[in-house]
Parts: C-alpha cells; sequence; structure tokens
C-alpha cells in the first residue's frame, strides 16, 4: 500500500497569505485613521485657518468610516475566496431587495398622503439588518 | 452538481485545511464543495483537477433527475 502524501508544501504558504491577509487588514485600519486624523485636521485649518475642535472630530470621523468601509470592502473583494464573495453578494443583494420592497411603496404612500414621510434610516436599518439575517442563515446552512 | 473531492482527498491523506491552502481557497469553500454546498467556479474546478491530475468530469458530474 502507498502510503498517503502528507507533505503539503502549500499548507505553511496557506497560513502564510492568512497571516499576510490579517495584516493587510491591520494595515488599512490604522492607514485610514492616521488618514482620517490628517484629513480632519488639514480641513479643519483649510476651513477657518485655525483649529476647531468640533468641526475637526466631525470631519476626522466621517474620513475614518468613509476610508476604513472603502479599504475593507476594496481587501475583502480581493482576497476572499469565491464561497465568501458568493455570500456576501448574495446576503447585500437580499438586503437591497428588502429596501426596494419596503421603500417604494412606503415612498408611494407617503406621497398620497396614506403614511408618514419615509424614513431612509429604517430603510437603511431593515436593508442592513436583512443581510445580515441572510448572511448569517447561509452560514448556519454551511455548518449542518 | 455531485464530486469525488472528499474521497480523492482523503486518498491523499489531506486535511480540509492542507486542501485548501493548496487551492488557495479558504477551508469553508472546501468543506461546501465536498458536501455539495457549492458548485466551484469553471477556474476553481480546473485548479482542482489539475492538483489531483484528473480532468474535470473524472471529479465533477451533473446530477441528473432519476
Amino acid at each position: 500500500m502507498t502510503a498517503p502524501d502528507t507533505s503539503s508544501p502549500f499548507t505553511s504558504s496557506g497560513e502564510a497569505r492568512s497571516r499576510r491577509r490579517r495584516r493587510v487588514f491591520y494595515a488599512i485600519c490604522l492607514f485610514s485613521l492616521l488618514l482620517g486624523l490628517a484629513t480632519g485636521l488639514g480641513l479643519g485649518l483649510a476651513k477657518d485657518g485655525d483649529l476647531e475642535l468640533s468641526r475637526m472630530t466631525a470631519w476626522s470621523f466621517a474620513a475614518i468610516g468613509g476610508l476604513l468601509i472603502g479599504g475593507v470592502s476594496f481587501w475583502f473583494y480581493k482576497w476572499a475566496d469565491e464561497v465568501e464573495v458568493k455570500d456576501n453578494l448574495w446576503a447585500n443583494t437580499f438586503g437591497m431587495h428588502v429596501a426596494f420592497a419596503v421603500g417604494i411603496p412606503w415612498a408611494i404612500l407617503a406621497e398620497m398622503g396614506h403614511a408618514s414621510d419615509l424614513s431612509l434610516s429604517i430603510v437603511f436599518l431593515l436593508m442592513a439588518g436583512s443581510a445580515a439575517l441572510y448572511y448569517s442563515a447561509v452560514k448556519l446552512w454551511r455548518m449542518i | 452538481m455531485k464530486n469525488r473531492l472528499r474521497i480523492l482527498r482523503a486518498e491523499k491523506g489531506w486535511t480540509q485545511a492542507e486542501l485548501a491552502g493548496r487551492l488557495d481557497v479558504s477551508r469553508q469553500a472546501v468543506n461546501a464543495i465536498e458536501n455539495g454546498k457549492h458548485d466551484p467556479s469553471l477556474s476553481l474546478a480546473f485548479r482542482i483537477a489539475h492538483l489531483f491530475d484528473l480532468t474535470v468530469e473524472q471529479i465533477f458530474a451533473e446530477q441528473r433527475p432519476d
């Protein structure tokens, strides 16, 4: 009987790739933080010529948020494998459809005066919540 | 689609993590393919076939209704 081939030259490189992915993720977080702070500082100075803490903080948080989401999204779709990408895309599609299914009739009814004004926050929360729910359900299904 | 991936992996004595490392996918992806919960892309199917030195048809087959 032939001994099974247990040599795995790619295993260590696979682990190395995982470590590299984690490092890239942390680097994006750090870079976003520093760039966000610099952006906030720069914009605060450019606006008034002096440092106004509240405006600087607000711009910093907005810039950090934008960069972090953009950076993590880029990192995710660059490194994630096809199963992860598929699950995420379907979850996002589901969330988007829920948002449309709720938002459009609500907007029409509001326009006709039969409902209160459309709340974008509620629609957004519904979209994010249903996407998260779908994603969790798919992951659970894969585990069973 | 049904496949022989679990058998082929067992013949090599590899764990799912080891196979995942060789294919540059996650262990979750290997598990999903083995359990028939994910049909791999053409590119990944060819990578799998190449790794086991087989053709795609020798590993994957369409599951026809009886």
